[in-house]
């Protein structure tokens, strides 16, 4: 791979302007006013209830900084085939190095200057960020990022009547003295009210929290805990529990940590579009390119909602789950199989659709 | 004249066969076809060109704008792809890997990247050339004070004038000693040392033996390096020949004088009329700029325009 053409690619990709202008609206962004807060569990005591200013501006930030991002990222990926046709055809057509290798080393360059974004997003929205916006308000509070530790339950949801309980085995050594645990509870209809109360037990430790809608039933149980409970102790509505029902959690070491991973998340989604852009961008014009790259995500995000396959989408579920935990103080999950091969995939189809279209260096309709 | 197929190619080699003179460039029945509106409008950009061009010739296209010069060129380079007849260079087909690494060539305007300094860029252009890394420094730095722009290496391609690209445009072509050289339109913004230039690397290269075809819609720029002149019209090849003879006109006979007085040029003058001739010009030469530059360094002549 000719590593001029590599770092000539990357800086295309990922100019510095324009990493400027990602920055400026991540910034803008993050900046948290104060009293900024949003309930994001309840239970009766309203203790660590109420999350705000970081984490919250943290999304703000990353989700700013990537619709930014995601449009200039088509845009550039999809610029770099159009000049090969305009006029940089005429001097890269006559090196003694293959096409196949042009087109190879041109796409590496554009996802490695593509990578950039997430990162520098990550840094305003994650460490940088974090040294403003702190948590404010009487109920506001500070936790450390937390780290999935296990989940456990069954993949399916299923309905506690009034009265019923479930209970769920922890495998052994999976929880610690440093551990929380949650059970993901909503309401449902079909009881005498709304809502209903929930009991949450491990332990020793009991927590009874009012459902009124999608809520996470915490308990710090103590060490060696193996069993977690829940029963349905109101008299209202009817509790839904689950899918994967039961989660236990660790506090993280480092919160960028977290932060990093969100970035990965996003720079595979990022990598995709390029790609994607990037060997339309051989076949028609870059505006036109980066908007159909753009708008073969947003179908296949459509088609692929609600389905077994919605983590399979780079930038899908996956993504919105990362940023849904950062907002939330823990750590988004590392990188699955799944979206790793679809950006694959969509690296290869780049990669054979600019290869494709190269009959020719020339393209009347393009040249200036 | 049958039309062969862009992909087909002679059965023989000429370039090894010793009974013919070794041909360096080859096109027979080179066809190229422009279309436009989803295809419907077609534009025949050349026809039925042939061309045999030997080793260590040097050949000038000339023809009006719009005559197929730069498309003509972009073929024989393997650039752009022929909508008939084929093309060879040293004996293969321009496209492949062995003669890309053999050859040079000098696009019209500017195509290369502007964000980067000239430096840059023919470090960029000599790696992708396969030029080993050993020499590429040196190499590189020679060029750039040959023709001139070793002041300007580190500024980007973009600041540059439209001679400065010229320039920028004869370094990276003659950077990797090529066999074949092709230059589209070398002297377009060039000032007169930039001439001086053009013809040093070009007698260089020749000095070696290679092989150039040059392009331009101004024929007195090309006569003094050309062994031959091709004249394109419409896409199709005219005349083909030695430019005294292409150019030349019998009737018309040129003196440059140098040492008369006032007096001996009028009797001169009057002597020719005498003779039966008609004087259609006559006056004091004018000197070439780069003689006027000479005359006034070190305050003007820098070698590089801004």
């Amino acid at each position: 791979m000719n590593a001029p053409l590599l770092r000539l690619s990357a800086r295309r990709a990922a100019p510095l302007p324009a990493l400027a202008v990602v920055v400026g609206v991540t910034l803008l962004a993050v900046v948290d006013p104060p009293g900024r807060a949003e309930i994001v569990e309840v239970s009766p005591t309203f203790e660590e209830v109420i999350r705000g200013g970081r984490e919250l501006a943290a999304r703000t930030g990353w989700i700013a900084g990537l619709l930014v991002a995601s449009a200039l990222v088509a845009l550039f990926a999809a610029r770099v085939p159009d000049r090969w046709f305009r006029h940089e055809g005429d001097w890269l057509g006559v090196t003694g190095t293959s096409r196949s290798s042009i087109v190879r080393t041109c796409l590496a360059g554009i996802l490695l200057g593509t990578a950039g974004f997430p990162l520098v997003i990550g840094l305003v929205a994650g460490p940088l960020g974090g040294a403003r916006g702190e948590p404010h308000g009487d109920h506001a509070a500070r936790a450390p990022l937390l780290e999935l530790e296990s989940i456990a339950g069954p993949s399916r949801s299923f309905v506690l009547m009034p009265g019923e309980r479930f209970e769920q085995e922890f495998p052994e050594g999976t929880t610690h003295a440093d551990s929380r645990v949650r059970v993901r509870v909503a309401p449902a209809l079909g009881g005498e009210g709304p809502t209903t109360l929930a009991r949450v037990e491990a332990a020793g430790q009991v927590s009874e929290q009012l459902v009124a809608r999608r809520a996470w039933l915490e308990v710090s149980p103590s060490p060696g805990m193996r069993r977690v409970s829940v029963t349905n102790i109101g008299t209202g509505a009817l509790a839904v529990v689950g899918p994967d029902p039961v989660e236990a959690w660790r506090p993280s070491n480092a919160s960028g940590a977290g932060h990093l991973r969100l970035a990965a998340h996003a720079g595979l989604y990022l990598v995709f579009l390029a790609a994607l852009a990037f060997g339309l961008g051989a076949w028609m014009g870059p505006g036109i390119a980066a908007t159909l790259a753009i708008s073969l995500w947003l179908g296949a995000r459509m088609a692929l909602a609600a389905t077994p396959m919605e983590g399979a989408l780079p930038g899908g579920a996956s993504l919105v789950a990362a940023i849904q935990a950062i907002a939330e103080g823990r750590s988004p999950q590392p990188l699955s199989t799944a979206p790793t091969i679809a950006a694959a995939g969509a690296v290869l189809t780049g990669f054979a659709l600019a290869r494709s279209s190269l009959g020719t260096w020339r393209r009347e309709s393009r040249s200036s | 004249m049958a039309s062969p197929t862009p992909d087909s190619h002679p059965a023989s080699d000429p370039a090894t066969d010793p009974a013919t003179p070794k041909l360096a460039i080859e096109a027979m029945g080179l066809g190229r076809i422009f279309r436009g509106g989803l295809g419907w409008r077609r534009r025949q950009a050349l026809n039925e060109v042939d061309l045999s061009i030997h080793t260590g010739e040097a050949l000038g296209i000339v023809g009006p704008n719009g005559s197929g010069k730069s498309t003509l060129l972009r073929l024989l380079a393997g650039v752009d792809r022929p909508s008939a007849g084929w093309v060879e260079i040293l004996g293969h087909p321009p496209t492949s890997r062995a003669v890309r690494r053999r050859l040079a060539f000098l696009p019209d305007g500017s195509p290369f990247p502007p964000e980067l300094s000239a430096r840059r860029v023919l470090h960029l252009l000599a790696s992708l050339s396969g030029m080993a890394p050993a020499g590429r420094r040196d190499r590189i730095e020679q060029m750039l004070v040959r023709v001139g722009l070793d002041g300007a290496g580190e500024a980007p391609i973009r600041t540059y004038s439209r001679g400065m690209h010229r320039r920028f445009g004869l370094a990276q072509a003659f950077l990797n000693e090529p066999e074949v050289v092709f230059l589209d339109e070398p002297t377009a913004g060039l000032d007169a040392p930039g001439f001086a230039v053009l013809a040093d690397l070009l007698e260089a290269a020749r000095t070696r033996g290679a092989t150039v075809v040059l392009a331009s819609h101004v024929a007195s720029d090309l006569i003094e390096h050309c062994d031959r002149l091709a004249l394109l019209v419409g896409g199709e090849v005219q005349r083909v020949g030695p430019p005294d003879e292409l150019l030349g006109d019998r009737d018309v006979l040129q003196l440059r004088v140098h040492g008369l007085s006032e007096e001996a040029a009028a009797a001169l003058e009057d002597r020719i009329r005498d003779l039966g001739g008609e004087l259609l010009d006559a006056g004091p030469a004018h000197r070439s700029l780069q003689e006027l530059y000479r005359t006034i360094e070190p305050k003007v002549k820098r070698g590089v325009e801004r």
